[in-house]
């Protein structure tokens, strides 16, 4: 009898305990509590993370709740097939990190092609469930089965269709062939049509695998029928030993400070170094002389330390079980202070793809490599925080939305396609600590982030969507926060801008003044301004801040999240 | 820009022949019958397209469906069905962009006249496919129907349904109908296009 049997009776009523009584709060765009508040991209997910919290959960049994429910009503985004890393910063002081990042298969070589964006060549060994069971057996307080009930109750009972979601299940139709996929059609399309706004989209399939991981743990899916299903699917692109060997991993979280803000973020194979080294490189500047969001001046600066910090990524992070990575280096004062004398604040750096990367080995020693790569385009964003004070920030991710487009048959779920985001092995770039290889994390831009503020008390739990915005994003929020002192809706709400030597222009959101756009080309920036306001391309910050004591949480503007905490 | 101003003089002239050949508007008391084979084509791109091809098979049509078909492949059909709808995935898909899109669309729609096909035009997807590309593709093509078949309220009834799911809630399509005398018929659900299509083809079900 493994771990999780032992507590499976208590669970399941404690189950019935929790639905039955419960009180989470409704979801809002902006909710406020004092007892703790859940951030994500539906209303649904944010709610079934408020349960939880009621029925006195902590915040990592609420995140994972929520975790799951999102794989839920966000099929396309997220889902058991797919990955993530999540940052906890505890109230006892701990910051860490849960690095459940995909896994290339133990077959690839050197030499394979990673160039697929469909069908089972695209994925990698999926860690959802790893992660989250790891999360909830370390950091949690309550069963899989008390936090995995209202995902099985959603995908069981059902929900409504929602505009954002019927959008998805338009694209999903036409990839399908209109729906007659006899694998994805009965699920979604069950009358051969995209369904109605308001129809309540149930997935039984989905309801079996979650209640199934409820009962039997993360076995089941990595040894157990759901392994042997996914094996199958999958077509001899994986096999059952793959699937064993996954593991989520614990990591020390990346520490960095700014403005005497403490920025807890993830470690290497994902952003959180960028967003590390941007902050850094700012505390060079005094942003707050500047009028705020729409002031070019200050988006000149930190587009170009954005475009400074984006252009080290490539040749300094690869999977840290494989390479050595020059963190503290990256990291350091004095790193930060060289790259910040290379920004003038009249004139742009340029042109921008070929910005270099700057050379931190002389703050540490630590030798490097030279790379190219990728970013996932499509996730989702949960933040939690409880009353005590202990916090989650997690991004997931299907890498595109409805990932590889293989939902594995009988159980509901759509695989990954992560696989592209290492990069094909190119003799002209020998070194690439991107490249592909066995059992390799690929490179992708999440940044799920917690700040504590100067009485080390958590301030801000933040993240997004958004592929290669989702550093600027990240960035953008928090100095609109402490720079410009804004609320936090009014910081997400906030025009955002991307600025990263992938891009070789500076991308911004509708919003902006002409003004500003104006000066900015005058500053020498090549500027791509043609999305509209608030535009999902720009991401789905879902966040929560600490005002005088009271949780405010908002729910992404861009993409219909939603925030709930418990009444 | 002068592409543009090209395909607005084509369009107005494709629209008075359609004009002329003599419509029958809603209040008139012939409705037209379609005859069949029909072509069911999308323009924009959209997966409407492909929901009208599980309709019309629903509707025991004797039909053809392409996503982007040929002017060829209109011979030996009597009706063309064009499923407006743009789609930037789907766009992108095709391998084109919404200006070469509605240069094709004339292009097919021309034909069809030539060939002396009955047309109708059909927007299933509701208000989610509504925008500033599927307007263009709907201000250009509509006008040029015999009948308009659009999921989305009338402008004189309640809309019960959900707010995202009309696509008619500024009465565009109306608008379009009314001005240029072409019958129209609105549904609420997708589904309901079904019983539509067996109207306009006058097709014997079992009920």
């Amino acid at each position: 009898m493994n771990s999780y049997s032992g507590k499976r009776l208590m669970g399941l009523l404690l189950t019935l305990v929790v639905t039955a009584f419960s009180i989470g709060g409704i979801a809002e765009q902006v909710a406020t509590s004092t007892e703790g508040m859940v951030a994500s991209a539906h209303d649904l997910a944010s709610e079934a993370g408020a349960e939880i919290l009621a029925a006195g959960g902590n915040a990592v049994d609420a995140a994972v709740a929520t975790a799951f429910a999102i794989t839920v009503v966000e099929p396309n985004a997220s889902g058991i097939g797919g990955e993530g890393y999540m940052v906890i910063s505890l109230a006892d002081g701990r910051d860490l990190a849960i690095d459940y990042r995909s896994w290339s298969p133990g077959h690839v070589t050197l030499y394979s092609d990673t160039s697929t964006r469909v069908g089972p060549e695209s994925t990698c060994i999926p860690g959802v469930v790893a992660g989250l069971t790891l999360a909830l057996e370390e950091y949690g307080t309550m069963t899989l089965a008390e936090v995995m009930a209202p995902a099985i109750r959603l995908a069981s009972e059902g929900f409504p269709l929602d505009d954002v979601l019927f959008s998805r299940l338009s694209d999903l139709y036409g990839y399908t062939d209109a729906g007659t996929d006899p694998i994805v059609g009965p699920v979604y399309f069950p009358d051969g049509l995209i369904p109605e706004i308001g129809t309540i989209i149930v997935n039984k399939d989905l309801a079996y695998a979650l209640t199934l991981i409820s009962q039997q743990g993360p076995d089941v899916f990595y040894r157990g029928e759901i392994a042997d299903a996914i094996v199958e699917a999958m077509d001899g692109w994986y096999t059952s030993a793959d699937l064993q060997r996954y593991q989520a991993v614990d990591r020390e979280a990346l520490i960095s400070e700014y403005r005497g803000y403490e920025i807890i973020g993830t470690p290497p194979v994902v952003a959180g170094i960028v967003v590390a080294e941007t902050l850094n490189i700012l505390d060079n500047f005094d942003l707050s002389v500047y009028t705020g969001w729409d002031d070019p001046a200050a988006i000149h600066l930190i587009a170009e330390a954005l475009l400074l910090a984006s252009a080290d990524r490539k040749p300094y992070v690869g999977d840290p079980d494989f390479y050595d990575i020059p963190l503290e280096g990256l990291l350091s004062e004095e790193y930060a202070a060289e790259r910040a004398a290379l920004i003038d604040p009249t004139q742009a750096m340029g042109p921008k793809k070929e910005i270099p990367a700057g050379n931190p080995t002389p703050y540490i020693g630590v030798p490097v490599g030279v790379a190219g790569g990728e970013e996932s385009p499509s996730t989702t964003q949960i933040s939690v925080l409880d009353a005590d004070g202990n916090a989650v920030s997690i991004t997931q991710t299907l890498s595109s939305f409805w990932g590889s487009r293989d939902m594995i048959p009988g159980y509901g779920f759509f695989m990954n396609n992560e696989f592209h985001n290492l990069n094909s092995y190119n003799p002209d770039n020998p070194d690439d600590v991107n490249v592909v290889g066995p059992y390799k994390r690929p490179r992708t831009v999440i940044a799920p982030t917690i700040v504590r503020d100067l009485n080390d008390e958590v301030f801000l739990v933040v993240g997004t969507p958004g592929a290669g915005r989702i550093p600027s994003s990240v960035v953008g929020t928090i100095i609109n926060v402490i720079d410009f002192g804004m609320t936090l809706e009014d910081a997400i709400k906030a025009p955002k801008f991307c600025s990263r030597v992938a891009y070789g222009e500076l991308r911004m959101e509708g919003g902006y003044s002409e003004a500003t756009i104006e000066a900015l080309e005058a500053l020498g920036h090549t500027v791509k301004a043609t999305y509209g306001e608030l535009d999902l391309y720009f991401g789905g910050i879902n966040a929560i801040i600490v005002e005088d004591g009271v949780m405010v949480g908002v729910g992404s503007f861009r993409r219909s999240g939603g925030a709930a905490g418990p009444e | 820009m002068k592409k543009r101003l090209v395909w607005i003089l084509i369009v107005a002239v494709i629209a008075f022949a359609g004009v002329t050949v003599g419509q029958e508007t809603e209040d008139s008391v012939d409705p037209i019958v379609f005859e069949q084979p029909v072509l069911i084509a999308s323009i924009g791109q959209s997966a409407g397209a492909q929901q009208a091809r599980i309709l019309a098979m629903k509707a025991g049509l004797d039909f053809t469906f392409e996503q982007r078909p040929t002017v060829d492949m209109l011979d030996g059909n009597a009706t063309l069905i064009v499923v407006l709808g743009a789609s930037s995935k789907g766009l992108g898909a095709a391998g084109v962009d919404m200006d070469g899109e509605i240069a094709w669309g004339i292009e097919l729609i021309t034909r069809a006249r030539e060939l002396e096909m009955e047309i109708i035009a059909m927007h299933i997807e509701g208000g989610a496919r509504r925008g500033p590309s599927s307007d263009l593709a709907t201000t250009t093509f509509a006008l040029l129907a015999d009948h308009i078949v659009v999921k989305g309220g009338d402008p004189e009834v309640e809309w019960t349904e959900a707010e995202e799911a009309n696509g008619n809630a500024d009465g565009l399509f109306t608008t379009i109908a009314t001005e240029n005398e072409i019958t129209i018929t609105y549904i609420a659900r997708t589904l309901d296009a079904v019983e539509v299509l067996q109207q306009l083809f006058v097709v014997e079900t079992s009920d």
